[in-house]
């Protein structure tokens, strides 16, 4: 039975075969490649600062994730140093990001238990981020706040204001829905014991993100290879051990909890200074860099040749293991809860797809 | 440290023939070939992850970079595969991940892994010429 590449419950072009018995489902497969741009194919024909671009276009909603871990990349084989401000304005839109991005899964969560008030305050709060980061940036998505060597607007008192006021707004309202997300029969109806991923498991199968720390795994860039400012800043990772599909969501509920703390601190402690630095000619080397984008581990792998365009860009994006996790999750699960399990592993279809020859 | 003493004595017993340090958490190594079996299964014992298998065209040769994570440490390890018979073995067995990995280097490079269970297309339409490998240089 095919869920995908496009059907009601899926906002993304992605194909899982479903092998059923019945109303069981007994195996799946997963089929990539609906949305590929060419996009490793293309930087290696495009010089850096473009390539920058593109990076932050392989995905809407992990916008921020790309251009700071391909910057940070470059940044390494150049070996600049970004100014400080410019590391913390990157994480104050990081965060905001982080937080947009599992609004709008938590939201679309609710949508496919079939709980769809939920689904329309959830994203009403998530509307108030998506206010503050078009004040910061200038853009609603696709922010294109990175530049190589820092970023490329500051922000002022009344910027740093507005975001304050979003980040105490979205936490009040979140508060509201915690007694929905953890006491609401459909919500438990729907998600406690659905598509259980043991930690053995996530660890076998190389997951990522909130799928891996709802398993019971503290895994965390930010914390375990600390890169920018995180490493000055205060939060939990969150960790959670029943590895269903009601953790899967939890998590990133206290997740968003925890960036706008993140957030509120790099509001009360960004040092004054320059916002970016200068980054001349890139010479030959090569790096690899991992930021903790929303949905997990992000790398990329750079090599240069000294030439204006990157000899080879490797961009390993979080959804590639979660997806590959799926049939394993599947397995001996209700058909009617594939959407709900698909989901709460927060699919990025456009992240997993990026290479294809465009010119014959 | 811990990493450092650790890619020694892979040295030591041959799995990886040299290394080096980029930065802080930042490793390289090179391994042969025909070792690379071995390797995957020394770093799952290590408890090792696997984030990333990346392909570098670099004119006669492929060069497949492992990238392992150890304990927040990321090990770049460098395998040379000649273009003329681009094989190597599958490390599917000791790392599921590796499937998806190495199915999109089949397909966009043309490097067969050796016991890849599915070496299915994973990206490309079906019809897609087998002879065209769209990542290759030229």
């Amino acid at each position: 039975m095919p869920f995908g590449p496009y059907h009601l419950a899926l906002e993304e072009p992605v194909l899982i075969k479903l092998y059923v018995e019945g109303e069981r489902v007994v195996g799946a497969d997963v089929r990539m490649g609906y949305v590929h741009r060419g996009i490793e194919y293309l930087m290696e024909r495009k010089p850096y600062d473009e390539c920058l671009r593109l990076a932050e276009r392989v995905c809407a909603i992990c916008t921020q994730a790309h251009s700071q871990c391909f910057a940070q990349t470059v940044e390494e084989i150049a070996g600049v140093r970004v100014p400080e401000r410019a590391d913390y304005i990157r994480v104050l839109i990081a965060e905001l990001n982080r937080v947009e991005s599992h609004l709008l899964l938590l939201g679309l969560a609710a949508h496919l238990m079939g709980f769809d008030t939920l689904f329309m305050h959830i994203w009403a709060l998530r509307e108030r981020v998506m206010q503050a980061l078009e004040e910061l940036t200038g853009n609603r998505v696709q922010y294109a706040i990175t530049r190589l060597g820092g970023v490329r607007r500051d922000v002022n008192e009344k910027l740093a204001r507005a975001v304050r006021n979003a980040a105490s707004e979205v936490r009040k309202g979140l508060e509201r829905f915690s007694k929905v997300l953890e006491g609401d029969a459909t919500v438990l109806a729907r998600t406690r014991g659905v598509g259980t991923l043991s930690k053995e498991d996530a660890v076998r199968l190389g997951v990522v993100g909130p799928v891996l720390r709802a398993s019971g795994v503290e895994w965390d860039v930010r914390r375990s290879d600390p890169y920018s400012v995180y490493d000055e800043l205060e939060f939990d990772v969150v960790v959670r051990d029943e590895g269903d599909a009601w953790a899967r969501f939890m998590v990133r509920y206290q997740e968003t909890l925890e960036s706008l703390r993140i957030i509120e601190q790099v509001l009360d402690r960004m040092p004054p200074g320059e916002i970016y630095v200068e980054v001349g000619a890139v010479p030959r080397g090569e790096a690899t860099t991992r930021v903790e984008a929303p949905r997990g581990e992000l790398l990329y792998y750079v090599k240069s040749t000294g030439a204006p365009t990157p000899y080879r860009v490797r961009i390993r994006t979080p959804t590639i293991p979660n997806i590959g996790a799926a049939p394993v999750l599947l397995e001996e699960a209700r058909v009617a809860d594939v959407p709900v399990i698909v989901g709460s592993l927060d699919p990025c279809i456009s992240c997993a797809n990026r290479v294809i020859k465009l010119k014959r | 440290m811990e990493v450092e003493e650790f890619l020694g004595r892979l040295v030591s017993e041959g799995v990886v023939r040299q290394y080096g340090k980029r930065r802080e958490r930042r490793f390289t190594a090179k391994a042969e070939r025909l070792r690379v079996a071995e390797l995957a299964d020394t770093m799952r014992r290590a408890g090792a992850r696997l984030p990333a298998i990346t392909c570098v065209d670099l004119g006669d040769d492929f060069e497949l970079v492992y990238h392992f994570d150890l304990g927040g440490s990321l090990i770049d390890v460098k395998v040379r595969v000649g273009k003329a018979v681009p094989k190597v073995a599958s490390i599917t067995s000791a790392y599921p991940v590796a499937e998806f990995y190495e199915r999109e280097i089949l397909e966009m490079f043309g490097v067969k892994f050796e016991g890849l269970p599915r070496p299915e297309k994973l990206y490309l339409p079906d019809d897609w010429p087998e002879w065209d490998k769209p990542m290759r240089k030229r």
